[in-house]
């Protein structure tokens, strides 16, 4: 049995407001009215309490904050078979300001190409000490970075990332890098909190780990006396051997897995010759093949207040290598550095359960 | 064709060498570089085509507009 409303009684009625649905329902009634419909029994008006006929535009929605809780993402969604690890790595990516929106594509690239114990300490550091910006940026001629800018307001000391577009393979291993400065700034404030410094470091937080920890920095030199590299002869051997030794092992190598550009077995071996462009002071760009940083760059004038650049750039490589899931990295640095990477290799575990250090917060 | 023949014929190496022929000295790079890197190797040709050294400096810190200073490991 068809049940038929009185829509003029029913309560609330007059503070609907629905032009189009107002208009339908008059357009329904004019036309049964018209057609004599059998049944139809009302006066066909309805009195709307203004005329929907006039009603151009729709009044504007506004949100009603009490009732609507805003949408927020509250975090990153664990993707498919993705590890607990892996999503609290991305998680620490999650609060992080940016510019351009790379923060979900770092996230994904370092996840995708990093083994457990790199992430183990990358969630641990994030954990403690959130990096604070992440950028991208597109010129050709500028390179990735790790950057702190102390706030003038609040003397608050900020960590970020100004990453370069481009290959992803060789994204994921800058982001790698560069967190691996990153790791170095905040376990360094770890090991040596910036108050309890002396002299030109007093307060100082451009000396990292690899500056302020004894032991790697006695090794790097350990390595470098072995290796012969503090003379001109010795590094000229050293180079020739290392391209020897390990770019020619690794050509063969790449051409059996079908890679065909020599580029790709380049990348392979990149952190590696960055570690040697380190050690020699900028030799590896000095044979003019390219890659590494200029020789200005590893120059130790300002030293005292800079930091070593050479331990800071030996820091990041062997984490680039030692983080990465492509195992062949880390047992090539082991092999040509056996002494380093033992000791980065205990440093990282020792520093896989980090401290609250000094960072993030007011100096 | 042996891998040191193979790294000089990089895009990269050739930019740095034809730069190293003309001006006398290698371009500086801001930055790292990768081996064999195509984009900077163009921006080397086209300093070189402006006959203009190809000279960027990798300082250590920056001057931000707001006056702070940032702090900076490449």
């Amino acid at each position: 049995m068809r049940k038929c409303i009185d829509l003029d009684n029913q309560p609330g009625f007059q503070n609907i407001y629905s032009p189009e649905m107002q208009q339908a329902i008059d357009r329904g009634l004019s036309q049964a009215q018209d057609e004599g419909i059998k049944g139809f029994s009302g006066t066909g008006v309805v009195n709307w309490g203004y005329d929907p006929e006039e009603v151009v535009k729709a009044r504007p929605r506004i949100k009603d904050k009490s009732t609507k809780p805003r949408r927020k993402r509250k975090d990153f969604a664990r993707t498919q078979d993705e590890t607990t690890l892996a999503n609290e790595v991305r998680r620490g990516f999650f609060n992080v300001e940016e510019t351009a929106n790379p923060k979900g594509i770092i996230a994904e690239q370092v996840i995708r190409t990093s083994n457990v114990r790199g992430m183990n300490i990358l969630n641990s550091v994030l954990k403690t000490n959130p990096l604070n910006a992440i950028q991208w940026h597109g010129s050709k001629s500028k390179s990735s970075f790790f950057g702190r800018t102390t706030d003038r307001a609040s003397g608050v000391e900020k960590s970020m990332l100004s990453m370069k577009r481009g290959d992803e393979s060789y994204t994921s291993q800058t982001a790698r890098h560069e967190l691996g400065h990153y790791i170095d700034y905040v376990l360094g404030m770890a090991l040596s909190p910036l108050d309890s410094r002396e002299g030109t470091r007093k307060g100082n937080s451009n000396f990292f780990l690899s500056d302020l920890h004894s032991d790697f920095e006695s090794a790097f030199n350990y390595e470098v006396k072995r290796l012969k590299l503090d003379s001109r002869d010795g590094r000229r051997e050293y180079i020739d051997k290392v391209i020897k030794d390990y770019i020619v092992p690794t050509q063969k190598l790449s051409k059996n897995r079908v890679i065909k550009s020599f580029s790709k077995v380049l990348s392979n071996t990149g952190g590696m010759t960055d570690i040697v462009d380190a050690m020699t002071g900028g030799s590896w760009s000095l044979r003019g093949y390219g890659g590494g940083h200029s020789g200005s760059y590893y120059s130790l004038k300002s030293g005292d207040y800079h930091g070593n650049p050479r331990l800071h750039e030996t820091f990041a490589n062997l984490f680039e290598a030692w983080s990465a899931k492509d195992k062949d990295s880390w047992e090539r640095l082991e092999d040509m550095f056996p002494m380093l990477t033992e000791v980065f290799d205990n440093t990282m575990r020792e520093y896989s359960g980090i401290m609250d250090t000094q960072l993030n917060k007011e100096l | 064709m042996n891998v040191e023949e193979m790294l000089k014929q990089t895009p990269l190496a050739v930019a740095i060498k034809l730069h190293t022929d003309i001006f006398g000295y290698p371009p500086e790079f801001e930055g790292r570089v990768q081996l064999g890197d195509p984009l900077i190797a163009s921006e080397i040709h086209n300093s070189i085509a402006k006959r203009e050294p190809y000279m960027k400096e990798s300082p250590r810190e920056q001057q931000n507009e707001d006056g702070s200073i940032t702090f900076i490991d490449w």
